[in-house]
This record gives C-alpha cells, structure tokens and sequence, in this order.
C-alpha cells in the first residue's frame, strides 16, 4: 500500500508550487488513479516480456518472481455459481484469470466460441468434467460441459479500489484530511511509489501546461522502466 | 509422494474393484503430467490446450492398442442354430476365433474366404429390377387397381412406372395392398382418370431409387384388433388363424394401413396371458384403430433376409464325417490326397459379415462354446482408458511429436528428435509388454532339438 499524502506531497514538491505551479486535490485524485491504472496494465505486458527473459534465481531480483508479488495484491479467487454452464462476471473484475470446476479440482481452458463448436464435434476432443473448456459472451463465462453447480471457481485480477486525497478546507486552504471515509491510499505495492509520483507529475505537467515538468517526470520514469528491463 | 493411496486392506477386500490397477495409469493423468512436464514457459511446448493433448493422447491410445498394448478382451457364447455371433460393442479386429472342447482348450476356428453373405436383390423373370405385376381392371375415379392374383411384394412407397397412362395412374404411389380371395388390391395416391379392364403388365420401383430386397413378403390376413395408439395387434381367432403367422418374425416390418411405414415387429407372443390367440407387439403406435372387423391384412417381410449364399453354407451339415472331414468346402469332394494345407482343419470356419456386424460360422461348431479374443482402441468406456506402465513413456513421447509435428514453426530438428524418441519408447514398450522371461523361452529353445516333421 502507498500513501497517498506522501504521493501528493512529492508531486507537490517536484512541481515546485511556490513559483511554477499549483496541482489542486481534485486533479490530483484522477491523475493519481489513472496512474493507478497504467501500472497495473503494465504488469500484465510486464509479465509477458519477463518470461520470455532467461530470468534468474536470486531472491531478490528475479523479475517475474516480483512482478508475480506485486501482481498479487490485486489477485483474486472466487467460487461461483454456474447455471447450466453460465458463469456471471465478478463485478470487480479486472482481467479474468483461470476458471476451474469442482472447487478447482478441474481446470477449464478458455477457447474462442468457434474453437468450442468445433471441439464438441469430435468425441476425442468433446469437453467433459475431466476437461472442461470455456468461452466469454455477454461478460458471462459459458463453460463446456454446460454444468450446473456451486463449485465453479475464478481468480482473477480485480479492480483496484480508487485512490483518493481527502481533505477539509481551512483558510481557503485544502488540508489533508486522513479519516478513511473521505482519504483511499493507494493499493498498489510499496515498491511503486517512486513511479506513481513521476507518472502524476507528468499529467499533472500536461494539464498545467508546463512542459519542462512533465518532460522531467517522463524522463525519470523511462529510466526507473529501462532499468527494470536491462 | 508414493503412488499408491489405498491402504492394503482396502485393496485386497477390492472395495474399489481395482485388482491389478497399479501396472496402469489412467488416461487422465497421462495428459495431466504431460501438461506439467512439456509444456510451458522454457519447455519444448510453450502453450497448447488440453483438448489438443487429449486428442493426440486418445489417437496414441489407439494406435497403441492395435499393436502394442496387449489384448485382454474376449467373449464367450454358445453357438445357437443361426450360427451366428453379434461383434461385441468395442469390437474393432480380432485375434483369435477358437471354440472350446471338453478339456477347456481352445481350438482355433480358421477364417474362410471362400464364402460370404451377399445383399439378396430381388430380380424379376425379365431380368428386370421392377417388381412386375399385372392389373385387370381400374375404375375411373377410383385409387384402386385390381391385379390378377396375389402380390405382396408391391409395397407401400412404391411408385407405378411407365404404364396406364390411359389411367392417369402413372407416377402415383402405392397407398396399401390388401388381398382377398387370392386378389391384390392395391389403393393408389390418386385416381385414375379413365378405366380399364384387361391384362396390362405393371412396373414398380421405389421412388427413392432403391432397389428392391429379394426378402418374400408375405401377407397375414384376419390380423385382429387394433387400438389406435397401442403398439400391438391381437388377434382373438381361435381357428382358422392365417398359417402365414409361424413366418413371422422379431425384426420383420409390417405394412399395414393402420401403422405407419417403417414399424417393426418386436415381440410376437403365441400364448398372451389375455386369452388372445395371438398377440404381435409393434415399433410404433396404431395410428386408426380396428376394432369391428378381423378381415384387415397387413404385409410381413424381411428387411434383413438371409442371402442365398449364407442359406446353402448353413445349410450343410459339416458335423457328419464326411464334410468335416474333407474342409475344401466343396461336399461332393471327399478326396483328402492333394487336400491343400490351408483348408486342412476339423474345428471349423467362420467369416465375418462386415455389413451386418456378425461372425458367421460353419455348421459343425453348433451348440458348442465360441470364444472370441478381439482388440478395442480402449475408448469404449472410461474405465478401460489407462495406459500400462510398460508404455506410459511412449505416451509422452507420442503426444509430444504429434503436436510439435502439427505445429507451425517448430524447427525440422525438434521434430525429427522427437520421431526418433516416439519410435524407440513405442519399441521399448512394445518389447516390455511381449513379457518375455528368460525361463520361458529357455524351456521352449529345450524342445530345439526335435525333429521338425513336414
């Protein structure tokens, strides 16, 4: 989890809101989730890029081994209902993840619609309960055989919850305001911190027109990216 | 983690039925390990679904049975007078056809090429393949034509050709065919527009194109009574029923107004608990009932019926000694100097008719034990899907070149090695599963000695 205040402090700070520009709480909030956001997005390619790396086995640097930890605050498991095969989408759901039956004794593969006709075509390839298979119409999982049964289990990388800077306004001046019915840190891991503060910096440049800021946060990001992957 | 799960009382009480399942391992866990072991991130095959791995595996399980794996499936009856075995469910070859003598031996039984079951055509004294009849008499306005004697094997379905054209009859489908007092009747699916009377030669033919069975309907006159919705006919003569009924037969079809084309005959029972004379049960449901009158008739035949050829083989008494004797096949030799070694044989022959799904034997083995040994491809039933432990490693390697030689850019040299490895894991199994010990074939090599008689 990062602290939100710390973030908005840094960003504060870099823009140097003394003599080049001031960021108020409410652009700061959806800046701060789309930051949010991106870096989630990048895990996923991230992921893909790292394993397709030779990788390592320190403990400490082997990138898929931390994306997987970083990758896990937003993974979820849930156990479904499945009406003759239909498996509503998790309202939280970011990006769909397995899909097993019987309390995940039976892993389902995910296949096209077209895939799932031709499959059910052939004895020798028909899904069952040994091998079942699945398709998505409509944000609803249709599995193969069409079950109907309590056990269906999903994981899943949810939504993240968004991040928001509360604050009470005194004096004309907005102070933070830590209570959490009105303050969301981030939920992002620790070690994401640096990168959310250059990522909001560099839209909050954008919206402040001030190029040199957001040229600045642009370049400190790239590099804490490049060297991630060198 | 050991293999085995189940504690030693449990299996030797065989709760679970699973004597001798440890030298197997299931299907399903064949592919499960193979997806862990090959396939992956780093592994020789980056991603594929399972129910690719699933077909490959169920194709190696099947070629692997026909050759490799050995055969356990056998069946056993006792030889009826028809002469005739049903091919087990699973069937796909067999490996031996053996009946069984008093001593519980087998004998083999050798295959014979020499006869068979042809599909029985019906041919007309014209050399023709209409069915031929002729009419005596039509009425304008009316769908009946009047034929000079009894044809039962004008059937429903079938169409009237190139004839009465002054009737307008032609073209028009046979509705029913009734016969009284040696008089065919056949009802038409249109009226005739002019009449007739006379002797006019009549062709019919399926309107399908079908070529008629030399399958000898018959009719069945004073049937009895139907209900409507009821499978059955019953009759209530006591006298005077149609001799024609010791004809009929479970699987024949009947041709009967009152039920539609295509119903066969299920059960015919002789002596019904009701007191009726006769009751035959039917495929399908009376669609008019009968009830008033027992003059209704309806037509029997054969869909299947018995070939020549398979009449005469059966018919011969091979049991006497001296068609046994002799094996050639042709009776009236009885010669055995010059006999050719290959029909040389006293347990008899059979062959199998691939079309009806039958062993056909020779009619010395009657009445005795058949036993047939047969191999499957093991996907009969999920039970019998498991891989012997012998061969779990041909498996594997099968798999895995099935799907990298399916697969677009895998390199030629990944391919070749994994031919390679499939060919000598599928030898390796093939050799383990002979099961051949050292003692066994050192007690055989002991009789090398012998003199070998020609």
């Amino acid at each position: 989890m990062v602290l939100i205040d710390t973030v908005y402090q840094r960003v504060l700070a870099l823009a140097n809101k003394e003599q080049r520009g001031y960021i108020t709480p409410q652009e700061f909030n959806l800046f701060a989730n789309q930051a949010q956001l991106e870096i989630l997005d990048q895990y996923m390619n991230d992921v893909n890029y790292f394993n397709r790396t030779p990788g390592n086995s320190e403990e400490y640097a082997d990138m898929s081994r931390i994306l997987d930890e970083k990758l896990g605050v937003f993974k979820t498991e849930l156990t479904l209902s499945a009406v003759n095969g239909i498996v509503n989408f998790p309202v939280n759901l970011y990006k769909l993840g397995k899909v097993y039956i019987r309390n995940g004794a039976r892993e389902a593969d995910q296949l096209t619609k077209d895939q799932v006709s031709r499959i059910t075509k052939s004895r020798l390839t028909a899904p069952n309960q040994q091998r079942p298979v699945f398709d998505i119409l409509n944000n609803q999982i249709r599995l193969q055989p069409a079950i109907s049964a309590n056990d269906v289990v999903v994981s899943f990388v949810r939504k993240p919850i968004s991040a928001n800077w509360g604050y009470v306004v005194i004096n004309n001046k907005a102070l933070y305001d830590p209570n959490p019915a009105k303050t969301t840190n981030f939920e992002l891991h620790d070690s994401e911190e640096t990168e959310l503060v250059y990522k909001i910096l560099k839209l909050s440049g954008a919206a402040i027109q001030r190029n040199d800021i957001a040229q600045f946060a642009q370049g400190m990001e790239q590099g804490i990216q490049q060297s991630e992957k060198v | 983690m050991a293999l085995i799960t189940q504690t030693p009382g449990n299996y030797y009480s065989n709760i679970n039925d699973n004597y001798g399942e440890y030298q197997f391992t299931s299907l399903s866990d064949v592919i499960d390990q193979f997806m862990i072991a090959y396939v992956g991130d780093n592994k020789v095959i980056p991603r594929v679904n399972a129910y690719e791995v699933q077909f490959h595996a169920k194709r190696a399980l099947q070629e692997l049975s026909f050759d490799t794996f050995k055969s356990c499936k056998s069946q056993e009856i006792t030889l009826q007078p028809n002469l005739q075995m049903v091919l087990p469910q699973d069937y796909v070859n067999y490996v031996k056809v053996s009946w069984v003598a008093a001593d519980g031996i087998k004998r083999r039984i050798h295959p014979t090429t020499r006869t068979s079951n042809p599909k029985p055509k019906f041919i007309n004294e014209n050399g023709g393949y209409e069915v031929l009849a002729t009419a005596t008499s039509v009425t304008n306005t009316s769908n009946d034509i009047v034929l000079d004697g009894e044809y039962p094997n004008i059937l429903p379905d079938m169409t009237l050709q190139g004839a009465m054209d002054n009737t307008g009859l032609n073209g028009f489908t046979v509705v029913s065919n009734t016969v009284s007092n040696g008089i065919t009747t056949l009802t038409m699916s249109g009226p005739a527009t002019a009449s007739f009377t006379g002797n006019q030669l009549l062709n019919f033919t399926y309107a399908n194109g079908e070529l008629a069975i030399d399958n000898e309907p018959f009719y069945l006159t004073s049937l009895g009574n139907i209900t409507i919705s009821e499978k059955m006919i019953t009759s209530f003569v006591t006298g005077g029923l149609d001799a024609n009924i010791s004809q009929v037969k479970v699987g024949m079809k009947i041709y009967h107004p009152n039920f539609p084309v295509g119903t066969l005959v299920t059960a015919i029972d002789t002596n019904p608990v009701s007191g009726a004379a006769v009751v035959i049960s039917l495929s399908e449901d009376a669609i008019a009932g009968y009830t008033t009158a027992y003059d209704t008739v309806g037509i029997f035949c054969d869909e299947n019926p018995d070939s020549d050829t398979w009449t005469k083989y059966r018919g011969v008494d091979r049991a006497s000694e001296n068609n046994r004797t002799v094996e050639s096949f042709d009776v009236e030799d009885i010669s055995r100097y010059g006999l050719d070694p290959q029909y040389a044989n006293v347990n008899g022959n059979f062959y199998i008719d691939c079309d009806s799904g039958k062993i056909h034997f020779s009619s010395d083995l009657v009445g005795k034990t058949i036993v047939l040994d047969y191999i499957s491809d093991t996907l009969g039933s999920n039970k019998e899907m498991k891989v012997h432990k012998f061969a779990e490693e041909a498996m594997y390697k099968w798999v895995a070149h099935a799907i990298l030689s399916s697969t677009m850019n895998v390199p030629e040299g990944l391919v070749a090695r994994y031919k390679k490895e499939r060919f000598a894991a599928v030898r390796t199994a093939k050799l383990r599963l002979s099961s051949i010990k050292l003692e066994e074939i050192t007690q055989i090599l002991r009789g090398k000695s012998k003199q070998i008689k020609h």
